[in-house]
């Protein structure tokens, strides 16, 4: 059975990196995060290609954090992509993202975002959210096997 | 006395009696004790000695102890006194009781002294021991006697006592027996009383017979019936009493039966009795004795004569009921007055049982008789009675039956009738019609001593009158009816033969119109048949010219507005042509008014109106010619001029006519030419003709004409009788011409001077006619176009084209609209032709005519605007495509703004905050002031942000207009609002069904801002007011509004109230990004509406808005 520990977050912002980080640490979320700095990296990571080249697949993170606004291939790329790949099809996707354009909601949730997490401005709101979604998706959500 | 009383207890002046003792008291209760013992003593000794006297009263003397009791009580008393006198010194009174004490102690002395001698009388002890001892032997002897009788007692008693025993069981059975039998006894004898006394009072009689059938009881009632007591027949037998022979041997036969059989017998017989026939229905049943054989017999007879007499009554009057009937049905069958009669009469006789019947019939007021029927023979006889003569006179006078039970005696019956017939007795019975006239009468007699007639017969005897009545007067209606018949028959042989061999002809027609009856002569006018006639109506047969006005008539006389009419029409014979006839029709109806048929009378009248119409041909062929027809006596008096001739002279009315000549017609100049040229050759020649004037009479104007005059001659004689005049006006032909002319001048003008070409042509192509255009456009003379075809005008191509389409014209005949390039003098030209075909009158084509048009510049036009137009729409996809991309980069711009402006200050903000969490220490209160002071500012340029984004969503997004019901928005709107803050207090008034066309997320924001608002600037109130509402602007537009009583604003600013980031009231007072208002006229601006607002400070806004 693949474990599922990790936390893949992929933000290219490092202000909201540290702060998401921050955010963990003072929700007592744990887990390891792994931080992917745009959609090249985190499909190396979820794939084990590129600097990931290697990477024990078997283990696969229990939440991708995923922003949308990415250099090189963007979020909704990234989405797309491991939903069509058996081994992360059913990976649990949240998108934590500054926008609240209709259309961006429309997309992700179109290609099969499990949860769409606008970023609040306030940093006491943020970490609220931070708190509520690993408490959600890392403790009572249950998976399907693969 | 009433001294004395008080006196004697008067104890006054007396010392008591204790002083005697100087009350001491030892002494004094020495003398108490002491006499109180005394007198309780005595009073003790006094009541023994009653009781004593009272216990045995069989002491001698028993008074004289009464007496010393008496006189003890006394002493007693006075013992007592002495106590009382102790104290209280009544001395009086204590002296009062020893003298009563005194007088009752001598008496007893006294008493006592007589006594003595008798109480020395009783024996003394001594003696008595002796007497006693004497006594006690015998005694004791007795007691022996005593005990050895008492053995012998003890020893008998208990016999006695045994056989007492015995006894008393017997008697006691014995008594139960009687007791049982006493009332067994009573029960019999009540029974016997009862049975008795039903027998005595039962209405049957009751008899007993012995064997020798002798009376043995027989019960009262049979007093009742024949008059005689009971003794009288006990002891003998109905033989011995004389019952009729024939009677005894049934009546003995049956009771010889019953002792024989002991069987049970029922016998009915009658008997006279004094009271008339009676009728018994008897039971006979056997008396058994107590060895079980038949002792006697009872007889129990009930008298049914009334039952009998009811059933020989009933079954009478079922028979008579029955001969009615019978009666009723033949006598109807009869058809003739003497056989109704005599049939009447012999049932009437059967139904009353007569021996003989007559009847009468009324004539002019006498009952005339003719027949007598004596036992079914009839015998000739001729009695007639006028009125109150006889039987039969007093019944019509009195119109009632009459009975006579007693002829011979009766002072109506005439004497010597009743000795001629002999009858005993008589019925005579009145025979009323329906109109309750009386029409007859029959009388029935009977000969011997028969029954009489009763009620009855009378009763069935006027219901057999009353049937023969009806048989009569429908005889009589028959004998009527036959003559009605053979005389109707006599008028309609003659009417037939009118009918038949009239000259006219004449018809029955059914209100429907069909032929019901025809008569030859119509026959013969139509000529059809007979047969073929009756299957038509007169409306197949009638001219469809007279159609209408014939029916128009038979309506009116059908529903009763004319009695008759007379009309002359035609008929459509049987081949086909029309004949005219004069026909007169009427109604008939039946007695109750009722519309049944037609009578018709057709009259030929053909050759008349032939006649009339030739002539009337002629007169109206004259008349109406538009020629002057005229005509003249020979001596040139006018006679005659027809509409047209006076019209022409100016003649109006015939009479004019009249008094003119023949000269007064002509100009005056030319009269005596006419009289001297043109009358000669007229007469020698019988006719004259030429150009000539008339005159006008109003105007003396000449009329050219053409003036032709001629003689008419008689047809017998040849000799010349009129002149006449058919002369034809000239002047309007003459005028005709002239404007024929004129009118072709202003078509060929107005042909020539259009710019369109008019060509026509012949049917070998060739130019018959052309206007100036074709001049102009050939640049040839009309002479060289005319007669030529197009292959010498044109180019072989375009020749060919023309030759094509004008072929094809010829041949489908349609008109065509035809864009035709053509190629004139070598320039390119666009012609609109119109080319139809040219009809001779008959409607031949006779050729062509083509009116073409140059269209060569509307067409270059045409195709310049087409060139602009696709120039403009491609401007238009490029404007488009140019605002599209801005729109795109307007969009990606404004997501930019909302993703990369909102990342550093959530950065500003996240670090702000960890500095505050994590080096609080460090930092004095200023530096966390100002840390706060910078995520304060972060937040609400989040906010600022965010309201931007809106805005520019509002502008850019697509309407989706439906209809909104802005009322439920609201609602909405309020309840989250008051959810948010339920403790305040917000009076809300929202109008419901408030519809209108827009786009419902935006409206959804226009309310959302305007609400808020409302809600923001009401906060400081405790009680606050929205509404929202709609009025109608004058036309019609709604206006929506919603209308606070918060905050409100300075009008001065109004105009600043939507700018974006706009703000009239600081941050810290109400909270807002400023954008609010302004994203609302955005979106009231796309819906094509207006917004305002209305307001003062503190006194609350009112924001209006429209769409």
């Amino acid at each position: 059975m693949a474990q599922r520990n990790a936390l893949l977050l992929v933000e290219d912002n490092p202000d909201d990196e540290e702060l998401t980080l921050l955010a963990f640490e003072q929700s007592r979320i744990t887990n390891e995060v792994v931080v992917a700095h745009d959609g090249v990296e985190a499909l190396d990571y979820l794939f084990g290609t590129g600097m990931y080249a290697g990477r024990d697949l078997s283990v696969m993170p229990a939440l991708i954090l995923l922003d949308l606004q990415l250099p090189r291939i963007n979020g909704l790329e990234v989405l797309q992509r491991l939903r069509a790949d058996t081994r992360t099809k059913f990976l649990p996707v949240v998108i934590l993202t500054t926008s609240n354009e209709q259309k961006d909601l429309m997309n992700s949730y179109s290609l099969g975002c499990n949860s769409y997490i606008r970023k609040p401005v306030d940093f006491q709101q943020f970490m609220t959210a931070v708190q509520q979604l690993g408490m959600y998706w890392l403790i009572l959500n249950e998976l399907p096997s693969i | 006395m009433p001294e004395f009383v008080p006196t004697l207890v008067d104890a006054r002046g007396f010392i008591p009696h204790g002083h005697c003792y100087l009350w001491k008291s030892d002494l004094v209760w020495l003398h108490v004790v002491a006499d109180a013992v005394i007198g309780i003593a005595y009073y003790s000794i006094s009541f023994l000695l009653v009781y004593f006297v009272h216990e045995r009263r069989d002491l001698p003397f028993h008074w004289i102890f009464l007496m010393f009791g008496s006189f003890i009580v006394a002493c007693g008393t006075t013992h007592f006194f002495e106590v009382w006198t102790l104290w209280h010194p009544t001395y009086w009174l204590s002296g009062l009781m020893k003298i009563i004490t005194a007088w009752v102690s001598v008496g007893t002395a006294v008493l006592l002294v007589s006594l003595i001698p008798k109480v020395l009388a009783f024996p003394s002890p001594a003696q008595l021991e002796v007497i006693n001892l004497e006594l006690r032997n015998e005694i004791t002897q007795r007691q022996e006697a005593e005990a050895a009788l008492q053995r012998a007692n003890e020893q008998l008693e208990i016999r006695v006592q045994e056989r007492t025993a015995e006894l008393a069981q017997i008697n006691e059975s014995l008594q139960t027996e009687i007791e049982s039998r006493k009332r067994q006894e009573e029960v019999l004898n009540r029974r016997e009383q009862e049975f008795k006394a039903l027998v005595e009072h039962a209405p049957d009689i009751i008899t007993r017979f012995d064997r020798e059938l002798r009376h043995v009881y027989i019960n009262p009632a049979i007093t009742r019936a024949t008059g005689l007591l009971p003794e009288t027949f006990i002891g003998k037998t109905n033989r011995d009493l004389g019952m009729p022979e024939d009677l005894i041997v049934s009546w003995e036969n049956s009771v010889h039966q019953v002792f024989e059989t002991g069987q049970e017998e029922s016998l009915e017989f009658q008997f006279p009795t004094p009271s008339g026939l009676k009728y018994y229905q008897v039971r006979l049943v056997p008396e058994l004795g107590k060895d079980g054989s038949i002792k006697s017999t009872l007889s129990i007879a009930r008298d049914i004569s009334e039952h009998k007499q009811v059933e020989e009554a009933l079954l009478r009057r079922s028979r008579q009921l029955e001969i009615l009937s019978r009666a009723s049905h033949e006598i109807n069958t009869v058809l003739e007055i003497p056989t109704v009669m005599r049939t009447m009469m012999a049932f009437a006789i059967e139904l009353a049982g007569a021996s003989a019947g007559t009847y009468g019939i009324n004539k002019q007021g006498q009952m005339v008789f003719t027949e007598y029927n004596q036992n079914g023979k009839i015998y000739s006889v001729d009695i007639a009675f006028e009125r109150g003569m006889g039987v039969s006179g007093w019944v019509m006078e009195t119109r009632k039956p009459y009975v006579s039970n007693h002829a011979e005696s009766d002072p109506y019956v005439l004497p010597y009738l009743q000795k001629a017939f002999a009858f005993y007795n008589l019925v005579n019975i009145p025979i009323f019609n329906r109109k309750g006239e009386l029409i007859g009468c029959f009388e029935l007699h009977n000969k011997a001593n028969q029954r009489p007639f009763s009620d009855n017969d009378i009763t069935m005897l006027q219901g057999l009158a009353a049937s023969a009545a009806v048989a009569l007067e429908n005889a009589q209606m028959l004998v009527e009816r036959q003559q009605a018949e053979k005389a109707l028959r006599e008028s309609e042989q003659r009417l037939g033969a009118i009918f038949n061999q009239a000259a006219v002809g004449i018809a029955q027609v059914g209100l429907d119109g069909k032929w019901l009856l025809v008569n030859q002569k119509l026959c013969d006018i139509v000529g059809y048949t007979h047969q073929q006639l009756l299957q038509q109506t007169f409306q197949d047969i009638t001219h469809p010219d007279d159609l209408s006005i014939s029916l128009q008539y038979l309506q009116q006389m059908i529903a009763g507005e004319i009695q008759y009419y007379s009309l002359e029409k035609r008929y459509i014979c049987k081949n086909s042509l029309p004949i005219w006839i004069n026909l007169t029709a009427s109604l008939v109806q039946d007695s109750s008014g009722e519309p049944q048929y037609f009578v018709v009378i057709v009259e030929d009248i053909s050759e008349r109106k032939t006649t009339e119409q030739e002539r009337q041909k002629l007169i109206s062929v004259i008349e109406n010619s538009s020629d002057f027809i005229g005509l003249a006596s020979m001596t040139g008096e006018v006679l005659y001029v027809n509409k047209a001739g006076k019209q022409l002279v100016g003649l109006d009315h015939t009479d004019e006519v009249k008094t003119t000549f023949i000269l007064e017609y002509l100009m005056e100049e030319n009269r005596v030419e006419y009289l001297e040229k043109i009358v000669p050759v007229l007469m020698n020649h019988g006719r004259w003709e030429g150009e000539y004037h008339f005159r006008n009479f109003k105007t003396n104007q000449p009329i050219v004409v053409h003036h032709n005059c001629f003689l008419i001659a008689d047809s017998r004689t040849d000799e010349a009788i009129a002149i006449a005049t058919v002369t034809r006006d000239m002047t309007e032909r003459k005028r005709a011409q002239e404007e024929l002319q004129t009118s072709y001048n202003l078509l060929q003008s107005v042909i020539n001077s259009t710019p369109d070409a008019i060509v026509v042509k012949d049917l070998q192509s060739r130019y018959v006619m052309i206007n100036a255009a074709v001049t102009d456009i050939q640049g040839k003379p009309e002479s060289e176009i005319l007669g030529r075809d197009d292959s010498q005008l044109f180019p072989p191509e375009t020749a060919l084209l023309i030759l094509e389409n004008d072929r094809r014209i010829m041949i489908t005949g349609e008109t065509e609209i035809i864009e035709e390039d053509l190629l004139i003098g070598g320039v390119h030209k666009t012609y609109l032709s119109t080319k139809s075909v040219w009809r001779d009158a008959q409607g031949n084509t006779i050729g062509l005519i083509v009116i073409a048009r140059d269209i060569t510049e509307r067409k270059r036009a045409e195709q310049e605007i087409r060139e602009l137009n696709q120039n403009l729409e491609r401007r238009v996809a490029e404007r488009t495509a140019e605002l599209e991309a801005i729109n795109q980069e307007l969009e990606s711009f404004s997501y930019s703004v909302s993703h990369d402006l909102r990342a550093p200050l959530r950065g500003i903000d996240g670090f702000s905050q960890a500095l505050l969490d994590r080096y609080a220490d460090p930092l004095d209160e200023k530096g966390k002031h100002y840390l706060r002071r910078i995520r304060a500012g972060t937040q609400r340029m989040g906010e600022l942000i965010d309201d931007l984004l809106k805005l520019s969503r509002v502008t850019r997004s697509e309407m989706q207009p439906t209809q909104v019901d802005l009322s439920a928005l609201a609602r909405e709107i309020a309840a989250e609002l008051q959810r948010i803050q339920p403790e305040r207090q917000v009076e809300w008034a929202i109008t419901p069904r408030l519809v209108a066309h827009g786009d419902a997320r935006l409206l959804r924001i226009v309310l959302e801002n305007l609400f808020n608002n409302s809600w923001k600037f009401t906060s400081a109130l405790n009680l606050a007011r929205i509404k929202f509402d709609v009025f109608l602007q004058a036309d019609a537009k709604p206006i929506y509004f919603v209308k606070d009583n918060g905050a409100g604003f300075d009008m001065a600013y109004v105009d600043k109230l939507f700018g974006a980031f706009q703000r009239l009231h600081s941050e810290t007072q109400f909270p807002g990004t400023g954008i609010g208002l302004a994203t609302v006229q955005r979106i009231i601006h796309r819906h094509g509406g207006r917004v305002w607002a209305e307001g003062a400070v503190k006194q609350g806004a009112t924001f209006y808005f429209t769409l």
